[in-house]
């Protein structure tokens, strides 16, 4: 009984204290927040490996080519299917290619689609939602509802639909596609950030020294979001690659060039899982290899997204 | 009262947005490049022309726009392109209960263990139990079912010899036990952790140290106070994972080999069928737009605030 009296006064206490917020206006304080973030993150072991597997994993993976005697494409008809070896560490596939060098080839391609698809989502949510957080009213209920309408389509299907009825060739329509259905959230995140921060006192300021709108928007509100943003977008990464995977596993074929100028159907991450989930019998490693790398590579940005939430968001830890 | 009039207008809310996503699909399908009677060019073009009648494709677009609506409100689609003889409500009655019972199971198992972690988590915050459930969370989020039914097929049927490779058999359990558990394992992490987060919202609430103060019990505390209320944004999330997860069994059914709606989905799409793919169109987005509403009924049922914003 006395305990939980205790622990009720402590939390009372808790709410009742001034609590200390940083003010989003002042450039150093949140300069000074951003510092501290860091410091947070840094103390954060499995966030610091993430962070690091991912910088070697992305190294390896945009200049391993130049490293490898084998190009990812290059078929040779004399090999056939074997088990790693000295020479060649992760085997090879049923065509003669070298395995590793297609992993580390399917690599680039996944993580430019995580990449490029999330910052383009990124710029259209952050704008959008920070326009009609903004200005508020009707502009906010109609672009709100528009989202609202998105959201509700069934979006893996149209994304088939159009992938597979406008046999899209190519491979960077793919990143814009994919980032065309993933920016709904992001702008309601920022939307929902905006919606409160505008009511600041330092908005009022801006306003009677005559800032314009697009200014007191892009400069002063914006920055003041990327915290969160940030937290979004890491976490964002990893549904679009696999959203990626999804699409190669069932099939649907993206071209790029190849190393010998001809077009041919990509090698991503995806692309490798399905390939080996077909022979996984008779060449388990055509499988465990790209299922690793893809695994752990979503595992780390995972990790990653979650150690800069709680290093961002100290309040969520209590 | 109020009730009913929030529950009147989303309904009438609902009902256009459907034809709206009928509307863009049907154009989408026929914008594209290439007909349904390209892949026989085998055929005379005498027998294409008749066969072309047959499924109205020599009528004007917006004719058969207006006729493809009216025959789509009340269930009919026509004849699929590659299956010949079959009708598309035919092919969906006999392959949407089967992906219906994946998703459904799947999703049964993933809240019973998902609520289970979540809640223990929560309850159990930064102590060594909460931090081994939160990481392996993350480890089920990473891993795609696309990986692990290949994997599970390794292991269970080819090395152990434990379960059937593949196959449906009317759906018993053998069969059932692999396609939903690579199905569920990534909802487990995410209710998991959206539970976790909600319950430790709700304990900072101040009527939670007002039930303390008042000396009620702790399981009271807990199904009665907190429970209640931490299972409100499971509501949202569960509406949109439930007919996503229908999707996501287009993976399981492939490695499965499970004759599903995925699978007819996929190869009318790659056979440019027009009917069977807007057939299972339709469906896919009156589920979608069906269960939003739901979670707003339920949402507005449980909340009064909600449906007087409205």
């Amino acid at each position: 009984m006395l305990k939980q009296f205790n622990e009720a006064r402590a939390f009372l206490a808790a709410f009742a204290a001034p609590r200390r917020l940083p003010e989003p206006g002042a450039l150093e304080l949140s300069a000074s927040l951003y510092v501290e973030a860091w410091r947070r993150l840094k103390q954060n072991r499995i966030a610091c490996v993430s962070l690091i597997f991912l910088v070697l994993m992305a190294l390896a993976c945009f200049t391993g080519e130049y490293f490898l005697q084998s190009k990812w494409d290059e078929i040779n008809f004399v090999l056939e299917a074997t088990p790693p070896s000295f020479e060649h560490w992760f085997g090879i596939d049923d065509l003669g290619r070298d395995l590793l060098a297609r992993v580390l080839y399917g690599g680039k391609i996944s993580l430019s689609v995580g990449l490029i698809s999330t910052t383009v989502s990124m710029l259209i949510g952050i704008s959008y939602g920070a326009i009609a957080g903004y200005f508020g009213g009707w502009t906010d209920r109609l672009m709100m509802r528009f989202v609202d309408f998105l959201y509700s389509l069934p979006y893996y299907f149209i994304i088939v639909l159009i992938m597979v009825f406008f046999s899209v060739s190519s491979i960077y329509l793919l990143f814009i596609i994919l980032a065309l259905f993933q920016w709904l959230g992001m702008a309601r995140l920022v939307r929902g950030q905006i919606l409160s921060l505008k009511e600041r006192d330092f908005v009022l300021a801006l306003r009677s020294c005559g800032a314009s709108h697009t200014r007191i928007i892009f400069q002063h509100l914006i920055p003041n979001t990327l915290g969160l943003v940030a937290v979004y977008a890491t976490l964002t990464v990893p549904s679009v690659m696999m959203q990626e995977a999804f699409l190669s596993f069932i099939g649907i074929p993206f071209q790029v060039i190849g190393s010998d100028g001809i077009q041919k159907p990509v090698a991503s991450w995806g692309t490798l899982i399905s390939e080996g989930s077909r022979v996984f019998e008779t060449g388990p490693w055509l499988l465990a290899f790209p299922s690793l790398f893809f695994c752990l590579t979503l595992l780390a940005i995972n990790f990653l997204g979650d150690g800069l939430r709680d290093a961002l968001d100290p309040n969520m830890k209590v | 009262m109020t009730f009913l009039v929030y529950a009147f207008k989303r309904l009438l809310l609902a009902l256009p947005m459907l034809w709206l996503v009928l509307t863009v699909s049907f154009f989408l399908v026929r914008a594209a490049p290439g007909s349904p009677l390209d892949r026989d060019s085998e055929l005379p073009a005498a027998l294409k022309k008749s066969l072309a009648q047959q499924y109205g494709l020599d009528r004007p677009l917006l004719e058969q726009y207006v006729s493809f609506v009216k025959h789509a409100a009340v269930g009919d689609f026509g004849n699929s392109y590659i299956y010949r003889n079959r009708s598309v409500s035919a092919i969906i009655q006999e392959a949407f209960p089967i992906s219906a019972r994946l998703g459904i199971l799947a999703m049964l198992f993933a809240l019973s263990v998902g609520l289970t972690l979540g809640v223990i988590s929560a309850f159990r915050q930064n102590t060594w139990i909460d931090h081994f459930i939160m990481a392996s969370v993350v480890l089920g989020k990473s891993v795609p079912p696309m990986v692990l039914a290949p994997l599970f097929v390794a292991v269970f049927s080819v090395s152990l010899g434990l379960l059937p490779v593949a196959g449906w058999e009317s759906g018993t359990w053998q069969y059932v036990i692999g396609p939903v558990l690579c199905l569920g394992l990534y909802d487990i992490a995410a209710i998991a952790r959206l539970l976790r987060g909600s319950v430790l919202d709700v304990m900072r609430q101040k009527y939670i140290v007002t039930a303390r103060a008042k000396g009620l019990g702790e399981f009271r505390i807990i199904v009665i106070h907190i429970l209640r209320e931490a299972l409100m944004p499971l509501v949202t999330y569960l509406a949109p994972a439930l007919s996503s997860i229908l999707v996501g069994t287009v993976i399981v059914e492939q490695v499965f080999n499970i004759p599903g709606l995925g699978r007819y989905l996929i190869s009318g799409a790659i056979n440019r069928d027009y009917t069977l793919v807007l057939g299972i169109a339709t469906l896919a987005s009156a589920l979608v737009i069906g269960m939003n509403l739901l979670a707003d009924m339920i949402l507005g049922l449980l909340d009064p605030r909600i449906r007087l914003q409205a």
